[in-house]
């Protein structure tokens, strides 16, 4: 065994992370839930697993068993988590790390506690504080504690008492080792292959490894699984070749340096009572913020400033940009359109701005492009920064465009689609041989008679047509005869006869 | 109004075409046109079944076809005579060819040069740019030849096109020609046109976009439609085309290939030739009067018709495969020809059976006799390479099978073409059963209660059913050749099939049937390649057996035996109804292995012949006839009428039909509900029953008995050609049956049986069955002396799942007569890899060398890969496993898992002390339990039969440890319990046990099924599979 100070793991497994790094609303607590990967069960709540569906299952067998509702995994909003977590519990010691199974959607964190046991008296008190603060974060955790990172993980598939006192004691490898030994090979999730030789050639139990490599020394092992697996077996024993020589006494325990936040604020000698006098402020932070990424070679693209008072109540205000920034007047532009027509919600005492998600300046996104023809960088970032400014002023869903789509019914041959989207701007073929308006008229506006002609706004004759425009049957089916008509003014204006109700109507004016 | 549709798709245009040729025919009928021309792209695949419905409603038919040539030129080439046929069918052959399958290329410079006799229409495409230069270079090529084709079907923009085409006709002095495509016989087939090339880009309709129709006009319009859309002068010139075209798919003709026939011969004088060398083989002694007498009757009609080209052959394709030594035979109508016994097609003695030369070649049906000739399906490729070296590839071709949509990928192509969710089409697909009728969806999605929108669910439902029946692509016939004098792309197209080096015809079976082509079907019998390795298995220690000729005739043990049912594995008699009724029936001779086979068919089933035959046969009914007539034509078969031969007998002996016109009336008896014809012959034949004073109920019986045929009565020949094989499989495995099994192992996959079953039932049979070993075994399985005088079967290297044959046969050589000492041996020798070492240790084939599976596994993977500089290094340090041998779960679960099978304990004896398995009844007690009483029986799941004609009766047969047990399962319990008889392969059925004790040779015990339960959870990894039969 290692000879060195024993280290004490204690791994954090999320049983149900692929559910829960789900956006909340997801799991309403009703009927059966299904997260898939790949078009198999990933994970399943309690309802599904009722049903039949196990891990694994197939999508349309999880369909047949139930009537479950579907989600396709998301492994960065797990990963997303992940950090969150590790973040929160840096509190509780800076030896911490993320582990994810590759083959499996097991996905947890690894804590070396045995430095931080005295801060926190002992073993109990602190496993009680990790799991008080657990609990509040709504996730379904499995624990394992052992002398390794790995060992640890790999007990938390099983139950024992973490905070027992064979654990507690002060000389506990042994306890970890032997309870390794009873766990069965299957648990090796990450060695399929491995685990499936193993089983063909009768090993059972991860003790049965370890007596084999006593007697014979792991590279026996190595040349039959290979050396990624035999490494992954001397990991989890922390052992030599031989299971009795210490192997890792040199390798320090991971640690963990949290993510550098720009996060300043002002106290203000006086509660602000209008948004003008935090002009000033405002300016001060921001240049401090480009400050910042200018050293760091960052760039930004959201921004939150936060409102306090003495009460501590809080107001955010979160600022976007399109095009990333590395000086601070757009975002100070951005900032004071925002707040211009925003009451301050109570008097303020302190303005916090806070900076997350940082750019490298080098990667950052191209800038927009609406046209889709090239334009001088700066006309594109002028527009860039108008349509941020448009943006922070009538809200995001105030700001569209349009975008063509190929579609044989006029009214749905173009569409409007959000800022960010990516639109088509190329003109359908069918405009090339057939008589298509710029303008539409949605919707249709429906001709009448007058005497024994068509009438809309003057008397229309008829003058080319008519072009069938027949389908849709899927939904809701159209069936029109189009025709180029001229009102007694000389419009050019584009009609249609309604082959079901025979009604004529005008769909659009030529220019 | 006269016209003549000159642009038409069918759905021969794959995913394109959204109607049946016949359809399209039928309603150009019905609009009266003149003519209508079938112009798919690049194809003639269509023409056959439109000409076939063109004959009968006397429309003019134009054979045409559309291309899409390289240099973008979008134009209609028609046939107007033979000639220009030929060149069209040899420029589609050339596009074809040279292009993968379902694909063409087709050139300017091939059109050209090739295309003299055609007429050309150049498709003017709506909002096309008009190249002159390409329309001066068609001018020039193609003269009075050339049309520019308008098509107006109300699309954006054709107004303004029409001036300008006019305007390039004029200058050109090139003739318009209205020319609107039909790609549906009606507009209410515009959404499945939709679906069709929705499916055809692999895209939503939703998604399609201008890639759709525009309109659903392209269908066959009204002369009042077509005036409002074409100019008088421009439809008057469909009719000017259709008046040059003159060539009639009728005067198709070609010859069978001449050069059989040596110099100094006529066709018939060598035919004689041949067949009087035939005969004195047949007949050492001497040809019997009669037999002569039926050879030149024979002999006269071939030389009348023509057909002794066609004889020769077949009848080189069959010597050829004798010398090589691969067993053929001729089976069907052909084994009524005494011609074809003398020229060693067929096998059946006109002394077996009574032949009827009519049922094969009639002067009335003027229709090419059908040669059907079965060979060994391991070596059938050497006959089809023959065919090709000998005829070449311009001369021989494959005839085409037409895949169409059937449930499954209706519901998989229509429902993607929708949109709707893959798993839910999934779900859809399993929910089917392979029975389930082709409307059964309905009631499916009724039942789940699906999540799919009303509106959504009733288009996808409409459209499935509508897309069933449609061809979707062509494939190769399983052996149908056809065989010219000259070039075969004269007659119809030749294009690449999917498989390398093989080419196929753009027309299926029936077409070539309807064109009167003569086609020779070279197929595929697996009994075939079983019995040459019997024979060279059994003649290899019995030196008086070396060919079906020397097994001895008339055998009682082997009749014995077949009273027995003890018939796995044997030819024909090996499916759960022949095993129940041979012990009914208890063939003791020949002709009543003749008549086995053929009562066991849905014909005499359903035409109610089985029990009135049983019961005569039993002694419990008198054997009766009308007159001598009757007798005559029935008396083998104690007056009940069981082969088609005897209805046409009847017919001619009582009721006095010709020849010819008793086999129309067996054809109008196959084809009872797809035409009439049958009507017109009921009149005929019970009017002339009554002439010769037969009563009248007599007639009306028994012409509803022949009725009752359909198309499911085996001709007496097919069956008696069927017969000799049953027999001769029936005595090796009786007398042999350690060969009998050793080759039909060999010769898998074949039959009803999986290798695990044959080796179960050769096991029952006291036959030693020896395990797979890296010392013993050879690739193939083998005979092994066990005892002095006895005989078993060592499985071979093949039965290890995951090993390739090439190495298996590789450490066959590598092993040679020196056995290997060391799995590092094995490894050096065959050079095999540690991932196929590891794959012989977990099959348990390295134990003579490495111990238990675990060992083995443990020593194979630690076997380095074999470097030539380190060839003499020293063997690497053993390091021993310490884990124990696994157990006999373990082992029995993955000699399934390795091998499929197992030697060691039934997985059922595993079981048998569990509850509920220790409950149940083993197969072996079944017959001494009380009739009608209840019983529980439990077994893994190896077949589910559901025949057409057991009124949707599903048969399941059980294996325990024990043997076989026959589950009946009756409609009513099937629905209850459908998940379970889909997917289970273990089985626990709760019923009544019903035994039969009458006039039987042994019990014949079935179970009724009342409840069934899926414990397939208890073999988890048991990886046999069940069989599916209809």
């Amino acid at each position: 065994m290692n000879g060195r100070g024993n280290r004490l793991w204690l791994a954090l497994r999320f049983r149900d992370l692929p559910l829960s790094a789900l956006p909340d609303g997801t799991d309403d607590g009703s009927g059966a839930i299904v997260v898939v990967e790949k078009r198999r069960v990933v994970f399943c709540n309690i309802a599904a697993r009722k049903a039949g569906i196990v891990r694994g299952t197939d999508l349309a067998t999880a369909q047949l068993l139930s009537n479950c509702r579907v989600f396709q995994r998301d492994r960065q909003r797990e990963l997303n988590t992940l950090h969150q977590l590790r973040d929160d519990l840096y509190q509780f010691t800076p030896h911490i790390d993320i582990q994810q199974s590759r083959h499996t959607p097991q996905s947890g964190l690894l804590l070396e506690i045995s430095t931080c046991l005295r801060l926190f008296r002992g073993l109990q008190n602190l496993y009680h504080r990790v799991q008080t603060y657990l609990q509040g974060a709504s996730l379904d955790v499995r624990a394992g504690l052992g002398h390794t990172a790995q060992g640890a993980w790999l007990l938390s598939f099983t139950h024992y008492d973490i905070a027992g006192p064979e654990t507690c004691a002060t000389e506990n490898t042994a306890v970890f080792i032997e309870r390794l030994h009873r766990l069965p090979v299957q648990v090796l999730q990450d060695y399929p292959e491995a685990v499936n030789a193993l089983t063909q050639m009768g090993f059972t139990t991860l003790g049965d490894i370890a007596q084999q490599i006593q007697s014979s020394a792991v590279s026996s092992l190595a040349k039959r699984l290979g050396r990624d697996f035999a490494q992954a077996i001397m990991d989890i024993y922390d052992i030599g070749s031989d299971f009795n020589q210490a192997g890792l006494f040199n390798r320090p325990a991971p640690t963990y340096v949290p993510e550098e936040l720009f996060e300043r604020q002002v106290q203000f000698d006086f509660p602000v009572i209008a948004i003008d006098y935090l002009n000033p402020a405002i300016e001060s932070l921001l240049q401090d913020l480009s400050e910042f990424m200018h050293l760091r070679h960052l760039a930004c693209q959201h921004i939150q400033w936060r409102l306090s008072d003495i009460y501590r109540r809080l107001d955010c205000v979160d600022v976007y940009s399109d095009v990333p920034q590395s000086g601070w007047q757009l975002l100070y532009d951005l900032t004071l359109i925002h707040l211009e027509n925003k009451p301050i919600p109570f008097e303020v005492d302190c303005l916090t701005l806070v900076y997350r998600n940082k750019l490298p300046r080098q990667t950052a996104s191209s800038p927009l492009n609406l046209s889709g023809q090239h334009r001088q960088h700066g006309d594109t970032q002028d527009l860039a920064i108008a349509m941020a400014k448009l943006k922070t002023r009538l809200g995001e869903n105030a700001v569209h465009k349009v975008s063509y789509r190929d579609s044989l019914i006029p009214e749905l041959s173009h569409t409007i689609v959000a800022l960010a989207e990516k639109c088509c701007q190329q003109l359908p073929d069918i405009h090339r041989h057939s008589l298509r308006p710029n303008w539409l008229f949605s919707p249709p506006t429906a001709i009448g008679h007058r005497g024994e002609r068509l009438y809309w706004q003057g008397y229309l004759a008829l003058m080319a047509g008519p072009e069938r425009v027949t389908g849709h049957w899927w939904d809701s089916p159209v069936a029109r005869d189009y025709y180029l008509a001229r009102r007694q003014d000389n419009v050019a204006v584009w009609v249609y006869q309604d082959l079901y109700d025979r009604q004529w109507y005008v769909h659009g004016v030529f220019s | 109004m006269r016209y003549a549709q000159l642009f038409t798709t069918t759905n021969f245009t794959f995913l394109t075409g959204a109607s049946h040729p016949a359809e399209y025919i039928e309603r150009a009928h019905a609009l009266d046109y003149d003519a209508l021309a079938i112009t798919d792209e690049c194809s003639l695949a269509g023409v056959v079944k439109a000409f076939a419905v063109a004959q009968t409603l006397n429309v003019k038919l134009i054979i045409g076809s559309r291309f899409r040539l390289s240099n973008n030129l979008h134009l209609l080439a028609i046939a107007p005579s033979r000639a220009a046929y030929g060149e069209l069918s040899g420029f589609i052959t050339l596009a074809r060819r040279r292009s993968a399958k379902g694909e063409y290329q087709a050139h300017f410079e091939d059109l050209r040069f090739r295309l003299r006799n055609c007429l050309i229409i150049y498709l003017a495409d709506s909002g096309q740019h008009i190249d002159e230069s390409s329309v001066d270079t068609l001018n020039k090529g193609f003269k009075d030849r050339l049309w520019i084709g308008l098509d107006h079907r109300l699309r954006g923009g054709e107004q303004m096109d029409f001036s300008r085409w006019l305007d390039l006709g004029r200058r050109k002095a090139i003739p318009l020609v209205a020319c609107g495509e039909a790609l549906m016989h009606c507009r209410s087939r515009k959404p499945l046109q939709d679906t069709l090339s929705a499916i055809r880009h692999n895209t939503p309709v939703q998604d399609m976009g201008t890639r759709l129709e525009s309109n659903g006009e392209a269908y066959l319009k009204t002369p009042e439609q077509l005036r409002r859309l074409y100019p008088e002068a421009l439809l008057a010139e469909t009719c000017a085309i259709a008046d040059r075209c003159h060539f009639s798919l009728h005067e198709l003709r070609y010859q069978y290939p001449q050069e059989l026939v040596p110099d100094g011969f006529s066709p018939i004088e060598y035919l004689r030739e041949l067949v009087t060398d035939g005969k004195r083989q047949r007949w050492p002694g001497g040809v019997p009067s009669d037999i002569e007498k039926l050879i030149e009757t024979e002999l006269e009609l071939v030389e009348e018709l023509g057909y002794e080209f066609y004889f020769l052959t077949v009848h080189d394709i069959v010597r050829f495969a004798r010398g090589r030594g691969i067993l053929c035979q001729g089976r069907g109508s052909a084994a009524n020809s005494v011609v074809c016994y003398c020229l060693f097609i067929t096998e059946i003695s006109p002394r077996q059976i009574s032949v009827l030369f009519e049922r094969f070649i009639s002067r009335e049906r003027d229709e090419p006799p059908d040669i059907d000739v079965d060979f060994e399906h391991q070596r059938r490729e050497d006959v089809i390479q023959y065919i090709y070296g000998k005829y070449g590839r311009e001369r021989a071709a494959l005839a085409a099978t037409v895949i169409t949509y059937k449930r499954r990928s209706a519901i998989r192509d229509v429902g993607k073409a929708l949109g709707l969710d893959l798993s839910l089409l999934d779900q859809l697909s399993k929910s089917l059963a392979w029975w389930d009728e082709p409307r059964a969806l309905d009631g499916i999605i009724a039942a789940k209660g699906l999540p799919v929108a009303k509106k959504q669910l009733q288009l996808f439902l409409s459209l499935s059913n509508e897309i069933i029946g449609f061809p979707r692509h062509l494939s190769q016939h399983t052996g149908g050749f056809v065989i010219s004098q000259n070039r075969i792309s004269d007659i119809v197209p030749v294009e690449n099939a999917s498989m390398p080096e093989r080419t196929i015809i753009q027309w299926d079976k029936e077409d070539l049937e309807a064109m009167r082509l003569l086609k020779v079907d070279v197929l595929a019998l697996g009994m075939l390649s079983a019995l040459r390795r019997m024979l060279e298995m059994v003649g290899g220690y019995e030196p008086s057996i070396q060919t079906l000729a020397d097994i001895p005739r008339e055998d009682p043990a082997t009749y014995d035996m077949l009273c027995n049912a003890d018939t796995v594995g044997v030819f024909q008699v090996e499916s759960r109804a022949q095993m129940s009724m041979l012990p009914r029936l208890q063939p003791r001779t020949f002709y009543d292995l003749i008549i086995q086979i053929a009562i066991v068919r849905p014909g005499p089933i359903q035409g109610k012949m089985v029990h009135p035959y049983l019961r005569r046969r039993a002694g419990l009914e008198p054997v009766t006839y009308l007159t001598e007539e009757i007798e005559s034509a029935l008396s083998n078969t104690l007056g009940v009428p069981i082969f088609q031969e005897q209805v046409m007998r009847i017919s001619m002996t009582a009721a006095g039909f010709t020849g010819g016109e008793a086999d129309e009336l067996r054809r109008a008896i196959t084809n009872w509900g797809k035409n009439s014809k049958l009507l017109l012959f009921r009149d005929k034949f019970i009017n002339g029953l009554i002439r010769n004073g037969y009563p009248v109920e007599f007639a009306e019986n028994l012409f509803e008995q022949v009725k009752g045929f359909g198309g499911y009565g085996f001709p007496e020949s097919h069956s008696a050609s069927f017969a000799l094989l049953a027999y001769a499989s029936s005595w090796i495995k009786c007398h042999h049956p350690a060969a009998f099994f050793c080759a039909i192992l060999n010769s898998q996959p074949m039959g009803f049986y999986s290798p695990s079953q044959l080796i179960q039932d050769a096991r029952r049979h006291g036959i030693a069955v020896l395990p797979v070993d890296i010392n013993k075994s050879a690739c193939e399985n083998i005979l092994e002396q066990t005892t002095e005088s006895q005989r078993g079967i060592r499985l071979g290297f093949c039965r290890v799942a995951g090993l390739e044959a090439m190495k298996a046969r590789r450490i066959e050589t590598a092993r040679g007569a020196v056995p290997f000492s060391s799995l590092d041996d094995v490894a050096r020798r065959t050079g095999l890899g540690d991932t196929d070492l590891q794959v012989l240790a977990s099959a348990d084939v390295l134990r003579s060398l490495a111990g238990n599976r675990h060992q083995a596994r443990w020593r194979a993977a630690a076997i380095e890969p074999r470097l030539p500089l380190w060839e003499h290094r020293e063997a690497t340090r053993q390091d021993d496993l310490l884990m124990a041998a696994p157990n006999l779960e373990k082992d029995v679960m993955t000699d399934y898992q390795t091998l499929g099978h197992t030697l060691r304990a039934h997985p059922m004896t595993l079981l048998r002390n569990e509850l509920p398995f220790s409950r149940c009844t083993t197969q072996n007690t079944l017959a001494t339990l009380r009739h009608k009483g209840l019983v529980q029986v439990a077994g893994i799941v190896v077949s589910r039969q559901k025949p057409g004609t057991a009124n949707g009766t599903l048969f399941i047969t059980l294996e325990d440890e024990t043997g076989n047990i026959n589950v009946i399962v009756w409609r009513k319990t099937q629905a209850y319990f459908r998940n379970a008889i889909l997917t289970a392969k273990l089985l626990l059925i709760k019923g009544t046990l019903e035994i039969l004790t009458e006039n039987v040779a042994q019990p014949v015990v079935h179970v009724i099924a009342g409840s069934i339960e899926d414990h397939t959870g208890r073999l988890a990894s048991l990886t046999t599979r069940a069989r599916n039969f209809r």
